[in-house]
């Protein structure tokens, strides 16, 4: 163990210390991971028959009343164990980044109980980002009718037509830098949740915001490096699912409209996807860890803090 | 824990050095980097040779050389070898002048040495620029410097080098300290004991001396509090001078630790 805590990290630094945690510690990683992953898949297997069930017409509509209440309360229980189970690792990543390792019974003790609580977060942001998107949406038809208005009274049609290419596409590149830098500031919202304590759903939000101020271009260019490593296994999960996909078409010989070997095909991929998903999952988390210890470090001394 | 490898050499000078490992995210950066000067610097000759700028003088000279017959291979064949010498170029040049480092390495902080911690040749440089295409091919290299012990890619191993990062040198403080600190200084030294502070506490105050403009204000009255009791009981002071806050008190500690706890003369 070393004595002296890690001092702020540089970009490469931040994705090679996220890459060692992940890859020394990955069978415990993988294990959460997989239980996260199920905990996402319980809810579709059970929504995914019905529109099967309709087609072969062996149940009437009834049976909507009772799979969308079910299926509404499994997602969102399959919903809270998901992000919880991935706020486990991050929180098992930061205990050894401040050099006071936990136990995975220990970390669970901590993250468990908070459930709800991360359910909430992730809700809340999801609520605040379709919001803004909404508002967007609402700014972009007004200035497209007050743009018809114009184009009704004006002469020079070619010239408005233009001015008003010209501002969909400023909106668009605005619109979606918007986007970029809002999910970027609310990047690590379970992290400070599952490692500090008593905070509520909202304050984890707030933590987020003010702790990834300022650090928004240092994170995206974190982001992408770390994409670029995960990028061997992303491309083998491609060409596996093409593989797949093309020996079922050949095998198969039924129109390849039908809708059920459509499903088939998204089914396959989709399961490929989750497994490839279980490898890339935790080490997600364990970036999103060292960027907050990083942050802490830089904007709160939390390595001179630890080090007394 | 150790999350950087760290490896010893050992110089023909039989000088032990040590050094951490660039690690796999330092180098992913890099090479992002190189790529997009590089694909830059490949844009630019292309346009150029499609302009004609070049092409007109070099194309009219090959057609005068081949005839129009084999003209357009021959064409392609140069452009291609244009494209090969600007990739191996690209790196050999810049790890070559700068020794071990592109610009790309360079904003990554990290550098390019032999195994022998010798500055990188023209010879390890074209080496490890030619082996390049293969490690980056189903990414031989990176899961090379991924899982291995000394993160060698095959280009590594061949020219024989490592990459490490640039060692940054602990230089004087960087940071404002105030006139008061230093009679404050002088004072402790005649009536405390310096010499009682741990040289991790010294590296304590002098990083929070360093960084502590960009602290929330919470954070940094909380660490400075704590930082100021530590060191109070350390130099054997039992209340702090009249008027004194704890940033100048850190300041006037960490003068005064460096003259070596002695009085100047």
């Amino acid at each position: 163990m070393a004595q002296t805590p890690l001092q702020p990290l540089s970009v490469g630094n931040v994705v090679s210390a996220a890459f060692r945690l992940y890859r020394d510690r990955l069978s415990t990683y993988l294990g959460i991971a997989v239980r996260a992953s199920l905990w996402a898949l319980l809810p579709l297997l059970v929504i995914l028959p019905i529109p099967f069930l309709f087609l072969f017409d062996t149940v009437g509509l009834s049976i909507l009343w009772i799979g969308i209440p079910v299926g509404s309360i499994l997602l969102i229980f399959g919903w809270a164990k998901y992000t919880t189970n991935l706020a486990l690792i991050s929180r098992l990543a930061f205990g050894f980044l401040a050099n006071k390792p936990e136990t995975v019974r220990e970390a669970s003790s901590h993250v468990i109980p908070k459930m709800w609580r991360f359910w909430q977060a992730s809700f809340l942001t999801f609520l605040i980002v379709f919001g803004v998107c909404i508002g967007f949406g609402l700014v972009v038809l007004i200035c497209v009718w007050v743009g018809s208005l114009i184009f009704s009274i004006s002469q020079n049609i070619v010239l408005v037509l233009s001015l008003l290419g010209l501002l969909g596409i400023v909106a668009l590149v605005v619109a979606i830098v918007a986007l970029i830098r809002l999910m970027l500031r609310f990047s690590l919202i379970e992290v400070p949740l599952a490692i500090e304590n008593q905070l509520s759903a909202s304050q984890t939000i707030s933590r987020s915001w003010e702790l990834t101020q300022g650090y928004i271009a240092k994170i995206w260019w974190i982001f992408i490096v770390a994409a670029l490593i995960t990028l061997p296994i992303q491309l083998a999960a491609y060409f596996l699912a093409s593989l797949i996909e093309g020996i079922i078409t050949e095998i198969v010989v039924v129109d390849t409209n039908s809708l059920i070997l459509q499903a088939i095909l998204f089914l396959v991929g989709w399961i490929i996807g989750l497994i490839f998903g279980v490898f890339l999952v935790p080490f997600w988390q364990t970036i999103k860890a060292t960027i907050y210890y990083d942050i802490r470090s830089r904007k709160e001394g939390l390595d001179i803090q630890l080090g007394n | 824990m150790n999350l950087f490898n760290r490896v010893k050499i050992k110089t023909p000078e039989s000088v032990e050095l040590e050094f951490a490992l660039a690690g796999i995210g330092s180098r992913t950066e890099a090479l992002l980097i190189d790529y997009v000067y590089w694909s830059i610097t490949l844009l630019v000759l292309l346009l150029l040779g499609l302009l004609g700028l070049l092409g007109l003088a070099w194309s009219d000279l090959l057609q005068e050389l081949v005839g129009s017959e084999g003209f357009e291979l021959w064409y392609y064949a140069m452009l291609g070898l244009i494209f090969f010498f600007v990739y191996v170029g690209y790196f050999t040049f810049f790890e070559t002048l700068w020794q071990g480092q592109t610009p790309g390495k360079r904003r990554g902080k990290i550098r390019v040495i032999r195994d022998d911690g010798r500055p990188v040749g023209l010879q390890q440089a074209t080496l490890r620029a030619l082996l390049r295409p293969v490690d980056d091919f189903f990414f031989i290299g990176p899961l090379m410097i991924m899982l291995g012990k000394r993160e060698k890619r095959l280009g590594d191993w061949v020219a024989g080098t490592l990459v490490v990062q640039e060692e940054q040198a602990i230089t004087a403080a960087e940071f404002p300290i105030s006139e008061n600190a230093r009679s404050l200084a002088n004072r402790l030294l005649q009536t405390a004991d310096l010499l009682g502070l741990e040289p991790d506490d010294f590296a304590a105050i002098r990083e929070y001396l360093r960084r502590r403009e960009n602290l929330f204000p919470d954070a940094r009255t909380k660490i400075s509090r704590q930082l100021t009791r530590k060191a109070k009981a350390a130099i054997g002071l039992e209340r702090m001078p009249q008027g004194v806050t704890a940033d100048l008190f850190l300041e006037a500690v960490y003068l005064a630790y460096q003259n070596g706890g002695q009085c100047p003369p």
